[in-house]
């Protein structure tokens, strides 16, 4: 009877597993099939979910700046990279040191500026953004770097300071005792004892900020819609407009603006999810 | 263990840095430090988040338009003609089936892989978590272009393909055009986006549990069902408060798959679309202003519901 019940376990563990793997991966094989198909060879019946041709020919148009829409596209590549790592950058240097003062510092105020910049993390982007467009509009901020970094940044900082937080306030204070004694000074700790320590959770932090920024649309869309600073997510949909009919095309695009985030998410799983449990849990 | 340590850290602190009787100067040099470190988060988010949201509450009593720079008070005014509006009443209506499809789907999908996560082992179970945590990392506006070869009418569209293949429709259906159906479906791609974060939530939660509860309820005779509804689920509740509230968040923020999906289609947006619509088609900011505040609080009234009557504090 046991053996019977651990056949039927193990049939559901892969009946769940196709289901998994086809709920997550489908949508993107089939933009692959798409993206590398003659677009005749899309309208055979029975469908095939094996290619019918190969060729990387769409891939190539949107790689290769000689041409018009490569040259778009790549821009966007390339404001994508700038935005998204500029946000993550400047979020961790102005988060680390926040949450070190909230997590150890006792100073007046700290529990009821915590409290508001924890509270912050509810705000919406779209109760937010008209402001913030006539604020870009006003300063001269509107389609530049500068302006979208700085909107992300402060639409990230409150969940990086969460997370930093709490895994700083795990840490044994004993440790930075002993880098008192030595007489280093409090920016010196932060940077080489606290960092290094808590290098769980700036992974984790520093991949949450870096998807948020490299996925968003509404802030970019009305802080960089025109102009040469509009990322990815901006471009891609304009080519869905104005290629309308190629879909080979349009998914190739899709398929390319996925890979720098895929990666780093693949790559950094296992700290991402020791990152996030240590911050949700204590 | 853990949490132990976490106790004794805090006990520490506070003896040995509280501001005491006699170390006033002491206290000062902390505080300065504290602020020294904390000013420059403070003030972003002081003039780029709550500037910006108080703008938004003053700025949704006031008629803006473009012929007339002066912007006079309205009171409520705005409110009542954005609640008149069929459109934005529509929005409403659209909002709330995106909502109750998105709670649901990612609140079943998020337990569901999350438990069948748990039973895997070793590679296989990195493996597994790496399937499931992708669409985490394809932007909003991506997953909605992925989706859209789903669904498409045309040649490749592969949900009609697949249909027609096994002779079950004979005519292409555009399947985001049908009634009811469209929604759902647009809902089910957000669900899609939004079940990587649900699934590690839950797992997170699912690792606190002690093994002992379940050996106890074992003894008990409980099988695995019982056991997932007498031990797991109370002691999910924060977990459930948590993602039900992401799922809430994201539909009535939804914007960008439908904006590569079907367009800013007015019978498809969110409370948050329409927003988009007064603010940046038609430049009326009071009434966008309104709308985004209408939407913010329904959603501060669904957090304020769902931390009460789902979210409790759990012991073991």
């Amino acid at each position: 009877m046991r053996e019977r019940g651990a056949a039927r376990r193990r049939t559901m563990q892969v009946v769940v597993g196709a289901f998994v793997g086809t709920w997550s991966l489908l949508p993107i094989y089939w933009a692959v099939v798409v993206a590398v198909s003659q677009p005749s060879d899309l309208t055979i019946r029975p469908v095939s979910l094996v290619p019918r041709s190969f060729s990387l020919e769409n891939f190539a148009t949107l790689l290769l700046s000689s041409n018009p829409t490569g040259a778009v596209y790549l821009r966007g590549v390339t404001n994508s990279v700038i935005q998204a790592a500029g946000t993550t950058v400047v979020t961790l240097l102005i988060a680390l040191p926040a949450s070190y003062a909230f997590a150890r510092v006792r100073f007046r105020g700290s529990t009821v500026v915590l409290a508001i910049i924890t509270a912050t993390i509810a705000i919406p982007v779209y109760l937010v953004l008209i402001p913030l467009f006539q604020l870009g509009a006003a300063t001269g901020q509107l389609n530049t770097h500068q302006g979208v970094i700085l909107v992300l940044v402060s639409a990230s900082l409150p969940l990086a300071v969460w997370i930093l937080r709490s895994h700083i306030a795990t840490l044994p204070q004993d440790i930075e005792s002993a880098a008192r004694l030595d007489g280093a000074s409090t920016f010196v700790m932060i940077r080489s004892i606290i960092g290094p320590l808590i290098a769980p959770g700036l992974v984790a932090a520093a991949v949450i900020v870096f998807l948020a920024a490299w996925g968003a649309f509404l802030i970019p869309l009305v802080y960089a819609g025109t102009g040469g600073t509009q990322p990815l997510t901006v471009v891609i949909p304009t080519f869905a407009t104005q290629f309308v009919s190629n879909y080979g095309l349009q998914a190739a695009a899709g398929l390319l603006a996925v890979v720098p985030p895929l990666a780093l998410v693949l790559v950094l799983r296992r700290h991402l999810l020791a990152g996030l449990t240590a911050g949700a849990v204590k | 263990m853990n949490s132990l340590s976490a106790v004794s850290a805090k006990a520490k602190t506070v003896t040995t840095r509280g501001p005491g009787p006699g170390k006033r100067g002491r206290g000062w040099r902390t505080d300065r430090l504290g602020w020294l470190l904390v000013t420059p988060a403070a003030v972003i988010i002081g003039a780029l988040v709550l500037y910006p949201s108080a703008t938004s509450l003053i700025g949704s009593l006031r008629r803006y338009s473009l012929m007339n720079p002066e912007r006079p008070f309205v009171g409520l005014g705005n409110y009542l003609r954005v609640l008149a509006d069929p459109t934005f009443r529509r929005s409403m209506v659209t909002t709330g089936v995106y909502f109750v499809v998105i709670s649901v789907g990612v609140l079943i999908l998020g337990i569901g892989f999350a438990l069948w996560l748990q039973t895997l082992r070793g590679r296989a179970r990195a493996l597994a978590l790496g399937a499931v945590i992708i669409p985490w990392a394809v932007p909003g506006t991506v997953s909605g272009l992925l989706w859209s070869f789903i669904f498409t009418p045309t040649g490749a569209g592969l949900l009609n393909s697949a249909l027609s293949s096994l002779h079950l429709i004979d005519a292409s259906h555009v399947w985001l055009n049908t009634p009811g159906l469209g929604l759902v479906l647009i809902a089910l791609t957000v669900v899609w986006s939004g079940t990587p974060l649900g699934v590690m939530i839950f797992l997170a939660a699912l690792e606190g549990i002690p093994r002992d509860l379940y050996e106890q309820s074992r003894i008990d005779g409980a099988g695995p069902v019982r056991q997932f509804w007498s031990v797991s689920l109370p002691l999910l509740r924060p977990a459930i408060a948590i993602v039900l509230l992401n799922g809430a968040t994201l539909a009535i923020g939804l914007f960008d798959q439908v904006y590569v999906l079907v367009g800013i289609d007015p019978s498809k947006i969110t409370i948050a679309g329409s927003m988009y619509l007064y603010a940046f088609r038609d430049f009326d900011f009071g009434l966008g202003f309104a709308a985004a505040v209408i939407a913010a609080v329904i959603t501060t009234l669904i957090a304020v519901v769902y931390l009460k009557a789902v979210y409790r504090e759990v012991e073991y």
